[in-house]
C-alpha cells in the first residue's frame, strides 16, 4: 500500500494533508489567482469589510487582504522550504556522522547541539536576526539555526542503534566500507524520522517567519507577509477585525496542518505501530 | 588429523577493551582483558570447537581473528599472511576468504532488505557479479542451503529462525570463503532445528572443503561436530586437544568440571555420574587473579605454585596442550 493511501486512512494525517496541500497549492498558484495587486492601495476603500470586490476586506491602506494573504503564503512557504531543506541535509549529515563516527566528533557536535537547544527557539531566532539585521535571507538562517539541532538529534539516534546491529557486523566482516553501510543500511532507517521531522520543522519555520515579521524583523513592508499583516492590523482590530483575523487564521491553519501531517506521518511510517 | 596444512594461526592474541572514566576527558583506568594471550592454529578442512562459559572471550576471539576488532596484541596469520598488520584494500580482499555465521538469526539480517539483497550483498561489495548473474548465483546459494530459490524476493520476517539461519549461512558462502567462524550458530534455535543446521554445516564442509572455528557452549554439539576442541576460561585457552582425548582424558580441572556437567542419556550411567561443582564466581576479566587464572575456583590447586606462577600452555604429547601445573608430569610430585 502506498504511503499516501496509508496516510489518508489516518484521520490526523488526512486533515493535515488537506491543509498542507491547500497551502502549497495556493502558494504556488498565487501570482495567477490574486484578485487584485497586493500592493495597490484602493484609497477609497480603506478598512472595508468583506465584500464582493474585496472578499476578505481591505487594510488601512486599502490593499486587498485576500491578495496579500495569497502572496504572503508564497513568501513564507519559500522561506520555510529553503530553510528546512537546507537544515534537513546539513543536520542529518551531522547527526549521522556523529552517531557513526562517535568519539570526539560526536561529543563536539552533540554539545553544540545542546547549546543551541538550551535557548528557546524563538529567542535564538530573534537574537540572530536582531544581530544581523532584518532581511529575508537572515530569517531563513534563523529558521536554519532553529532546525539543525533537531535534525542532528533525530538522525543520530537511529544511526547509533543501527550501527550496533549484528547485520552491520555481518556486512563489515564481508569488507563493506562506511559509505555502503551508511547509504544502504543506516539511511533507510533514518529516513522515516527525518520525513516526520521535516513536516514539523516546516510548521516551526512558518511560525518563526510569521513571528519575526510580526516584530518587523522579517520581510520588509510593503511586501506582504502574514506576520506583518497581523502586526499592522493591531491598531484597527476593534473596528476592522477582519484585517487581523484572516492572516492569524491562515498562520494557525498552516501550523496546525503541518503538525497534523507530521503526526500522521509518524504513525504511518513507524514500523512498530504498523505491525500492531 | 595429526597433519595437514595450517590455515589460521593465532599467536599470543590479545584483545583488551579500555575502561574509561570522566565526562569530557576520558581517562583510561584499566582494561577488560577479554582475550589475554591465545596460541592455537586451525588446519585446513578441520573444525576447531571453542567452548567456555559466558563472558570467557569466545566470541571476542572469533571477531578478533576476523579483524572485526583490531587486536591489542599478538598476531593472526591466515595462509601465512599477518592480518593484524594488514589494512585497506589487501585486508578487504582477505575478508573474502573468511566469513562469519552469527548467533542471532534475527539481528543478523537487515529487516528492510530482501533475501536476495542480503545474500547478494557480499558479491556486490567485492564487485564479483551484478544483474542477472548475481540473481542466479543467489538463487543457487539458496538451494545449496536448502531453501527454495524463489524465496529471493521475500523479507527476513517471513521466515522461521532455522530458515533465517540458513539465509545467514548462504550469505557467508556467497564469496566462497575458506574459513568460517561459526559464532554459536545454533544457540538461538529450537532443539529440533539445531540438528538440521549442524547437518547443513557438516554437508557444506564436505562439499566445499570449509574450515570452521565453531564457537559454542553446548558440549555435546561441539563433540559432534569438532575434530579438535579448545576450552577457554577467562580469556585464556586452558586445554586444547583432539575431540576423543578431551572427552576421554581431560587433564585440566576446569575441563573436568565442565564435562562432568553434561548429562548422560542413560539412567544407569547417569546415576553414577559424579558432578564436580565449582564454587565461587568467575573473577573479573578486568582484574584476573595472579598465577593460574583458575586457581580461585580450582578444586585441586597447589598453594604456593598455582597462585604465584602462571602455568605455561604446552603440548604434553599427542597433540594435547594444557595450561595446568598439575598436568605437567614433571610437576605432579610437588
Amino acid at each position: 500500500m502506498s504511503l499516501l493511501r496509508r496516510l489518508a486512512k489516518n484521520r490526523n494525517g488526512l486533515v493535515g494533508l488537506i491543509l498542507v496541500s491547500t497551502y502549497v497549492l495556493v502558494a504556488l498558484l498565487s501570482p495567477w489567482i490574486t484578485p487584485h495587486d497586493p500592493l495597490t492601495m484602493h484609497i477609497k476603500n480603506r478598512l472595508e469589510g468583506p465584500s464582493q470586490t474585496f472578499l476578505l476586506g481591505t487594510d488601512d491602506y486599502g490593499r486587498d487582504t485576500l491578495s496579500r494573504l495569497l502572496v504572503g503564503a508564497r513568501n513564507s512557504l519559500k522561506l520555510a522550504m529553503m530553510a528546512v531543506v537546507f537544515s534537513a541535509i546539513v543536520g542529518s549529515i551531522l547527526g549521522i556522522a556523529a552517531g557513526y563516527l562517535g568519539g570526539w566528533f560526536d561529543t563536539v557536535v552533540m554539545r553544540m547541539v545542546d547549546i543551541l537547544f538550551a535557548f528557546p527557539g524563538i529567542v535564538l531566532a530573534l537574537l540572530f536576526v536582531a544581530a544581523l539585521g532584518p532581511s529575508e535571507e537572515n530569517v531563513m538562517w534563523a529558521i536554519v539555526i532553529r532546525s539543525i539541532p533537531t535534525y542532528a538529534r533525530t538522525s543520530r539516534g537511529p544511526t547509533l542503534s543501527v550501527k550496533a546491529e549484528e547485520y552491520i557486523t555481518a556486512i563489515r566482516s564481508v569488507g563493506a566500507g562506511s559509505g555502503r553501510i551508511i547509504m544502504r543500511h543506516i539511511l533507510p532507517n533514518v529516513m522515516a524520522p527525518i520525513i516526520v521531522q521535516t513536516s514539523l520543522a516546516l510548521s516551526t519555520g512558518v511560525l518563526t517567519d510569521a513571528t519575526l515579521s510580526f516584530l518587523g524583523l522579517g520581510i520588509q513592508p510593503p511586501a506582504p507577509s502574514w506576520g506583518s499583516m497581523v502586526s499592522q492590523a493591531r491598531a484597527n482590530i476593534e473596528f476592522a477585525p477582519w484585517t487581523a483575523i484572516f492572516p492569524s487564521a491562515a498562520i494557525a491553519l498552516v501550523v496546525l496542518g503541518f503538525n497534523l501531517l507530521g503526526d500522521g506521518l509518524r504513525d504511518t511510517l513507524d514500523p512498530r505501530l504498523r505491525k500492531g | 588429523m595429526a597433519e595437514g596444512e595450517i590455515l589460521v594461526e593465532v599467536k599470543n592474541l590479545k584483545m583488551w577493551f579500555p575502561i574509561t572514566q570522566g565526562i569530557v576527558f576520558q581517562r583510561h583506568i584499566g582494561d577488560i582483558k577479554a582475550v589475554n594471550g591465545l596460541d592455537f592454529f586451525v588446519r585446513r578442512g578441520e573444525t576447531l570447537g571453542l567452548v567456555g562459559e559466558s563472558g570467557c572471550g569466545k566470541s571476542t576471539t572469533g571477531r578478533a581473528i576476523l579483524q572485526l576488532y583490531r587486536p591489542t596484541g599478538g598476531d593472526v596469520l591466515f595462509e601465512g599472511q599477518s592480518l593484524c598488520t594488514m589494512k585497506g584494500e589487501p585486508l578487504r580482499h582477505m575478508r573474502r576468504k573468511m566469513q562469519m555465521i552469527f548467533q542471532d538469526p534475527y539481528a543478523s539480517l537487515n529487516p528492510r532488505m530482501t533475501v536476495g539483497d542480503i545474500v547478494g550483498e557480499p558479491l556486490e561489495v567485492h564487485n564479483l557479479m551484478s544483474g542477472k548473474a548475481l540473481r542466479d548465483r543467489v538463487m543457487d546459494l539458496l538451494e545449496v542451503v536448502g531453501l527454495n530459490r524463489y524465496f529471493i524476493n521475500r523479507y527476513p520476517h517471513e521466515f522461521s529462525g532455522g530458515q533465517r539461519q540458513r539465509i545467514g549461512v548462504a550469505r557467508a558462502l556467497a564469496v566462497q570463503p575458506d574459513f568460517i567462524v561459526c559464532d554459536e550458530p545454533i544457540s538461538a534455535l529450537d532443539v529440533s532445528i539445531q540438528a538440521q543446521i549442524i547437518n547443513l554445516l557438516e554437508e557444506l564442509q564436505k562439499q566445499f572443503g570449509l574450515t570452521y572455528l565453531f564457537i559454542a557452549h553446548d558440549l555435546s554439539v561441539v563433540r559432534h561436530i569438532s575434530d579438535r576442541i579448545a576450552v577457554m576460561y577467562l580469556g585464556k585457552i586452558v586445554e586444547l586437544t583432539t575431540r576423543n582425548q578431551l572427552y576421554d582424558n581431560p587433564l585440566h580441572p576446569y575441563t573436568q568440571a565442565l564435562l562432568s556437567a553434561v548429562p548422560i542419556p542413560d539412567p544407569a550411567v547417569e546415576e553414577k555420574r559424579k558432578r564436580i561443582i565449582l564454587t565461587g564466581d568467575v573473577p573479573s576479566p578486568a582484574n584476573p587473579p595472579k598465577g593460574c587464572h583458575f586457581h580461585t575456583r580450582c578444586p585441586v590447586y597447589i598453594a604456593g605454585t598455582c597462585d604465584v606462577e602462571e602455568p605455561e600452555f604446552v603440548d604434553i604429547g599427542n597433540e594435547h596442550w594444557v595450561a595446568c601445573h598439575r598436568a605437567r608430569p614433571d610437576r605432579t610430585q610437588s
